[in-house]
This record gives structure tokens, sequence and C-alpha cells, in this order.
């Protein structure tokens, strides 16, 4: 049967899991790390980074190393969180041709969609080194909150990747499908989330049918690990400022150690009380004197610094709970997700606000990607008994008279729904109605999200309300949402489906295809010529260790000239094959390296 | 300003040199840890400022023969290639090679009027004669003695005055392709995966400098050389350089 993995696309960090034996499994990538961080990069050389490789250079090529790109997908380019990000990030996002938002890096103007198929390329790569065998299908994570066009634009980066994203889940929904797997369970969870960038909370029923349903979530898509990390570095400059009278912000290989080094403690925090952050020739000073940072942090400084960003998650969490209509004790376990939640204040705070210990039973890192695998293989494997009823994100509806939203299918609905409204003409012998949709909570129409409009004309002509207009919204499973107005006196109808846009057309989705495709032919063909490379600049480097002996040895004779000769030659050629990437040529030049290795090792053994 | 690192510590070790001679008699004011702090090092990129008077040597007087050594740079003995060639070519002349003896011609418009004794002004006439030494030449003979490093100095040097000079711009490449080989072969190739070679608590004991320790601080037994390349932000020739330093010095082996 068909693997499909499971992808939880993090705004800081991702993770891939896969259905084994009836049991998921996360996958390491080649590092043998479990997550891989979001981040993708271009070097001055034009070379693309992607995962732990892109983040050790972050600071020092802020400019062009995109994180956060989550934030960003699906949106327009005047909407605040676009404008936020602009104000924040260091990369350059400019504004796109379909109101869409893009980032420049280097000389390429990239989509949000082309940047996370770079990670979900890496995500497609890492199983399917594990597995041995290509992989086509996934199933991807959003957060609950996503749009129409969020979801869709994330599809679209799984195309570009090479993947069919064959279901989008909720992030909460997945991490309650892990938790709730193989177990038959009636509860009320709710779902701690704080990752790297973003916090999210979620209510969820789990039912013992195998329903999965979030009743209501909220977060902040500003607040993660990142701001504690931010909170450490901040400490440890002001700490350097005082004794040396150098700020370390100054310098970015300086600030590129702080980073690495503020997240490193932060975590050792979560296992000891106190660690030393020690970053030796961390700058140097005016006198060129090398200046080392070392000092002491402990747990306890490390929950002063952060406790404001703890409180801000519990006020959220209590903000969702009366969103949500219900009390503390009516939510029977927490489901902590999320690298932070790993941080004893955390712990604390969310045991003390919810009045119960949090579940250990999941790991916080891997429980999403987790979810994502169990529902894929469910998708595709009719003996895993299992249903997952997704919500809407948002609300859906249309426009009326005097701009107002009317709500025809409540956030946080069941999908697949149906619901119908009746309307009524607002002037007399009006014969057309014009339904514009649009989805989000505001009550003035333009607010929220325009999904698309149409007309319905040919109506009896009447007096102003004496018109009957039945709407019905219907979305399907695949979340695609089709509206139809129905004159109920004529029977004439009218109907539009709704396609969500992630801000590419399709002419420009084929094309990132294509160069996506061609990216992971060069890619794979790049390491087969590093593999040779290394192979040949090893023999490389012992022949030209031994020239000098075997020089010596030969000396004055014509014969040990010609190979000598030889031998350079040999040695230049390989060079030159290196230079221009030629890895078949490389591949069989190392025979010849390696016969011109062996005399000259012969040769010196016999003089020695 | 746009310098490097050896014009720094140049300009800087005499300007500590300095203090300490004035030191004792002229200067007491130095000893003054405040007025330390205050002191401000001006990255020059020439030779180095004198006192009107200073070592009484006339202002055209070319700099001392033998100027201080460097590791790794040619020296005036007569058993290096350097020395050889000269001796073979008959011409017995030696010209040792510094990069203070390569400072760009300041503009002597800009030093203001003339006899006003403003600091830019003593620099001109303590400035060595352009016919002290030809660039290009110096280019061609390091090159073809395989000294690429002193090659691609006085390469740069030429292009730092004239940035579309054809033949120092081919010399150029063309050294740092061959130092480039030189330097991978010494660290057996640059897929080969470095690691620290001591205890993280002794590296504070080194004798680095920040970019060394920014260097050092990627190694982590994880990434090769070709990936440190692509992290370092620093240009290739210098990561190459510095982990070479670091791998002769035990601090790191490559595996």
């Amino acid at each position: 049967m068909e693997k499909v993995i499971g992808i939880d696309l993090g705004t800081f960090n991702s993770c891939v899991a896969v259905l084994e034996n009836q049991t998921p499994v996360v996958i390491a990538n080649r590092g043998g790390y479990k997550v891989t961080p979001s981040m993708v990069a271009i070097t001055e050389a034009g070379k693309r980074l992607v995962g732990h490789i892109a983040k050790r250079q972050a600071v020092t090529n802020a400019e062009n190393t995109v994180y956060a790109a989550k934030r960003l997908i699906g949106r327009k380019f005047d909407s605040a969180q676009v404008k936020n990000s602009m104000a924040t990030c260091p990369y350059r996002i400019v504004d796109g041709p379909h109101d869409d938002c893009r980032i420049q890096l280097r000389d390429k103007v990239y989509s949000i969609p082309e940047i996370s198929a770079m990670v979900l390329q890496e995500m497609k790569v890492i199983s399917e080194d594990y597995l041995g065998h290509e992989i086509q299908k996934a199933v991807v994570t959003v957060p609950a909150y996503f749009n129409d066009g969020q979801r869709q634009a994330t599809k679209d980066a799984g195309a570009i990747a090479g993947l069919d994203v064959i279901r989008i889940i909720n992030e909460p929904t997945a991490a309650a499908l892990a938790y709730g797997f193989g177990k038959q369970i009636d509860r009320t969870v709710a779902v701690y989330d704080l990752g790297g960038g973003t916090f999210d909370i979620s209510i969820l029923e789990i039912s013992s049918e195998g329903v999965f349903k979030v009743i209501s979530t909220a977060g902040d898509t500003f607040l993660g690990g990142e701001d504690f990390d931010q909170r450490i570095i901040d400490w440890l400059v002001q700490g350097f400022k005082e004794e040396h009278s150098t700020d370390l912000r100054q310098d970015r290989m300086a600030l590129q150690r702080l980073k690495d080094a503020a997240e490193k403690a932060k975590c050792e925090l979560s296992g000891v009380t106190e660690t030393e952050v020690n970053l030796p020739f961390i700058i140097s000073s005016t006198r060129n004197e090398a200046l080392h940072l070392q000092r002491l942090l402990t747990r306890a400084q490390l929950e002063e610094l952060t406790d404001d960003l703890v409180a801000r998650t519990v006020q959220i969490c209590e903000m969702t709970l009366e969103e949500a209509g219900l009390d503390k004790d009516e939510i029977e376990d927490v489901i902590m997700v999320g690298g932070m939640t790993r941080m004893p204040r955390v712990q604390a705070a969310v045991s003390e606000f919810f009045e119960r210990e949090p579940c250990k039973g999941v790991h916080p890192d891997e429980v999403v990607g987790l979810g994502a695998a169990i529902q894929g293989s469910a998708l595709v494997d009719d003996s895993i008994d299992m249903v997952l009823l997704d919500v809407t994100p948002h609300t859906l509806g249309i426009m009326v008279v005097g701009e107002y939203f009317e709500e025809l299918i409540p956030q946080n609905s069941t999908v697949p729904t149906s619901r119908s409204k009746e309307f009524t003409t607002v002037k007399d012998n009006q014969t057309a109605v014009k339904i514009i949709v649009f989805q989000g909570e505001s009550r003035r129409a333009k607010e929220n999200e325009l999904l698309g409009e149409f007309i319905l004309t040919g109506l009896r002509r009447a007096p102003a309300g004496e018109v009957t207009v039945d709407v019905t919204f219907e979305i399907n499973a695949d979340g695609i949402v089709s509206v139809f107005a129905k004159d109920l006196d004529t029977g004439k109808e009218q109907s539009i489906t709704v396609t969500a846009s992630s801000g590419l057309t399709e002419d420009e989705l084929d094309q990132m295809v294509e160069e996506a495709r061609e990216f992971a032919v060069a890619r794979r063909t790049d390491e087969g010529m590093e593999e040779a490379k290394q192979q040949a600049e090893t023999l490389i480097a012992e022949i030209e260790k031994l020239f000098p002996e075997v020089e010596q040895v030969v000396a004055g004779s014509d014969f040990g000239r010609d190979a000598i000769t030889k031998a350079r030659s040999v040695v230049d050629a390989t060079r030159e094959l290196m230079e221009r990437g030629d890895a078949a040529g490389l591949k069989e030049q190392i025979d010849a390296l390696s016969r011109t290795h062996r005399m000259f090792k012969g040769v010196v053994g016999k003089a020695g | 300003m746009s310098h490097d690192s050896d014009s720094d510590s140049d300009s800087d070790s005499d300007s500590d040199s300095d203090s300490d001679s004035d030191s004792k008699s002229s200067r007491p004011s130095r000893r003054n840890p405040f007025a330390a702090k205050k002191r401000i090092t001006l990255a020059f990129k020439g030779p180095p400022l004198a006192l009107p008077g200073a070592g009484q040597k006339h202002p055209s007087e070319p700099p001392p023969a033998s100027p201080p050594r460097r590791s790794g740079e040619p020296v005036d003995t007569p058993h290096d290639g350097w020395s050889r060639e000269r001796v073979a070519r008959g011409s017995g002349v030696h010209r040792p090679v510094t990069k203070s003896r390569f400072p760009p011609p300041p503009d002597t418009d800009a030093s203001g009027p003339k006899g006003a004794g403003g600091a830019l002004d003593l620099v001109n006439r303590r400035q060595p004669s352009e016919s002290a030494i030809d660039l290009s030449s110096e280019m061609t003979d390091r090159f073809a003695l395989d000294d690429f490093t002193g090659a691609l100095l006085a390469a740069e040097l030429i292009l730092g005055r004239q940035p579309d000079h054809p033949e120092a711009a081919r010399y150029a490449a063309l050294c740092r392709v061959r130092l480039d080989h030189l330097y991978s072969a010494r660290l057996g190739g640059t897929g080969a995966v470095p690691r620290l070679n001591l205890p993280a608590s002794e590296v504070r004991w080194l004798g680095l400098d920040h970019r060394a320790g920014f260097l050092l601080s990627l190694i982590d037994g994880e990434h090769s050389i070709d990936e440190l390349l692509d992290i370092a932000a620093m240009p290739r020739l210098a990561v190459l350089k510095t982990l070479i330093e670091l791998l002769d010095a035990g601090t790191i082996e490559s595996a």
C-alpha cells in the first residue's frame, strides 16, 4: 500500500512522520534530528540552504534567510500580518503581482508557497531517504485559524514540492488524533501549542467513534520560543555591555553565536537549574583584544526574564475557554505541543490555570506530525477505522443591505455541511440580486475576506420584500464551498463554487512545479557529485602529501620523472573535472587517482 | 572603510608601541585608565603616522631592509626560493616584500594647504617612492615561484588602484584557485568534517581572534568544510586558511 507521510509544517520547525506497522513514527533528518528548522537561505554563491544549516547562518546572512514564512502564506500584501512581518523580519517582503506578498532573496523574487515548498521538499527527501522509495502523497497540518486561501497556498506549496497533499488538517486536530490514537475515549481536551514562533490554544471534543471536533481556537502568531531566546540574548548583551562597554549587537558573528547559545541555554534549563553560557573570542575590542563571554544563567533568572510571555499564553487560554463557553473543570485533559512546553515554568502555569497536570503521554515536538501520519494512513487504508470531522475555521456568509455580513455557516461548524436561508428584495421591481460571499467574523462585510460573487437575474417584478431568494451554502469534505441562490417563485437558480486562491496563477504554479522538479533532480546529481568529490579530494590530499617523498626517491631517474608528470596530470585533470562538476567523469577519474595513490605508496614504502 | 585584518593589526601595533615609548616622559596622561579608554585607533591603510622629527629620518628614506617577519611569508635568508631566484637571475638585489610597501598613494590634493603641517602631509613625506617596487612584476614573479599568497596580495593591491586591470584580475583569480586547491588538500578535501580536538573549556586559552572564534563555534562535528564555507559569512580563502591554522595548532582535526 502506498505510504502517506504526515508533515507538521511549522512556523519555525517542521517534522515528518509515517505510519509503520500501525505505529506512527517520526523520521529523523540526516543530522539525526527529528525536527528540521523551517528556514530557507540563499548563500552568496547562490546555493540554497534548508533546515539546520540555514539556521546556523540566519544572523550572518539575515537578509537572505527566510523564517516564519508561514506567517505570510496566503496573505495579501496590505494585510496587517504582512505589515507586521515587514517591520520585524530582516528579509525583504515585496508586493506580488496578485495582491499577494513575495520574498526577495539575492536577485530573485520567490512566492511564499515556493519558500514553503523548499521546506516541504526537504521533508519529502528526509522521508524518501528513510523509506528508500519515492513519496508522493502527504497530509499537511495548518493552524486551525487558517482561511481557505492560506490552506490552498499550503496545498500549492505541496504541489511545488512534488507532493500530492491529499488532506490539510488542523494542527490541534492532528495533536488530538495522535493523543487519542488506539484509545476509545470521549473527552474534551485543550491543546496548548507553544512553538518556536506562534502560540495556539484549541479546545476539542474527542468522541469514542473517532470524531475530533474543534470547538474553539485562538492564539498569537508573534509569540513563541524565539521571544524567550530574545530575552536571554538581551540579558547577555546587557551584561556584556556593562562589563566591557561593547555592544555585541553591532557584530553579526557575535549575534549569531549569542542566538545559538541562548537557545541552547534555554533548552538546557528545562533539565537543569543552572547553565553556563560560554562564548570565547566573541568579539575583539577596539584595542584588538579578544573578549570572552561567560555567564551563569539560572532557571529562576530565565523564569523572571520571561514571566510576562508565559502570562500572555495563560491570558489567551482564559479568553478561549470563555469563547467556547466552557469552565476549566470541563477540560478533561491538556495536550502540550511545541518545544517550549518543556519549560517547567510553562508546565506549571498550564497546570495552575487548568487545575490539572498536563498530559505526559505525547511528545511535544512530534505529536502534530504523528497525527498527520495517522490521518494520512487512514485516508488510504480502509482497515484503519477512523472518522475525522474537520470544522470550518471561519464564519461563512453573504453581504446584505447596509453592507452588513449575514452569517450562514457559523465558525467551527463540522464539515461537510449545508445551510440555507431566505432573503428578500429591497427595492420595488428588482429583477436581479448580487450575492457577495465573505468569510470572517466581522459584522461589517467588507472587513471580512471576499471569497466570490455572482448575480442571480430574471427575478419576478414585484414590490420590495415580496420576492424570496433562497441562498444555500455547501461545504464538502475537502473544504470546497459552493453557494446556490434560487428564486423560489420562478425556480431560477444561479451558483458559484468558491475556489480558494493562493495568490498564484495556474501558469505560475506549473512553472514553479517544473523548477522545483529540476532542482530536485540537480540535487540528487549533486549528492552523487559530492560523494565522488569527497573521495577524490581525500586521494588528492594523500597524493599531494606523498609528492615530495616520491620526488626524492625517484630523483635522477627519467622513468620516475615521467611517473611524477603523469601523476601531476591525473591530479590536475581530477581538479578540472571537479570544477566542471562532471560527476560521471570524476567517478571514472577516481580509478586513475587510486592507481596513482597506490603507486606512490608503493614507491615510498619500498624506499622506506 | 574597507580594509583587511592585517593592516588593522599593523596599525594597532604601531600605535601601541608609540604609546609605550611615550608613556614615561611626554604623555603621562596615558596612564590614566579613563584616558586610555577614550583613545581612538584609526584604521589606516598606509605607513604609520609619525610626530614631526620623530626618528630623525628623511621622509624619502626607504623603509628598513628587514621588515618584521610574518609566518608563511618569504624571508631574506639565502635558502628560500625567492632569494635563490634572485641570485640565479643575478640581480643580487633583495627586495623584501611586506604589505606596508604597497600603500595606495594618498591623494596629495586632499592634504590641505601646502605647509599646513597636517597629518596627510606627513604621510606624503614618509611615503616610499613609486619606483621602489613594481607590483606587476612582483605579482608575476611570485606566481612563477608558486608564492600564490604573495602574488594574490600584489594582484589585489594593483586592483585596489586600478579595478579594471585585466592582468591583475586574471592573476588574482588564478591565485585564488591555486590557493583553494592547496588549502583544500591540506584539510583533506572540503567534504571532510572537522571536529574540535580539545575540550570546549580549553578553547578560551587559545590565541584566537573573534573570527577564528566564530568559525570554531560552527565546528560541531556535523558540518563539513563545504557547509562551513556556506555558513561562515567570511571569504572562502579566509575560512580555509583559518581552518588550516586551527588544524596546525591541533585545535581541530579533520576527518
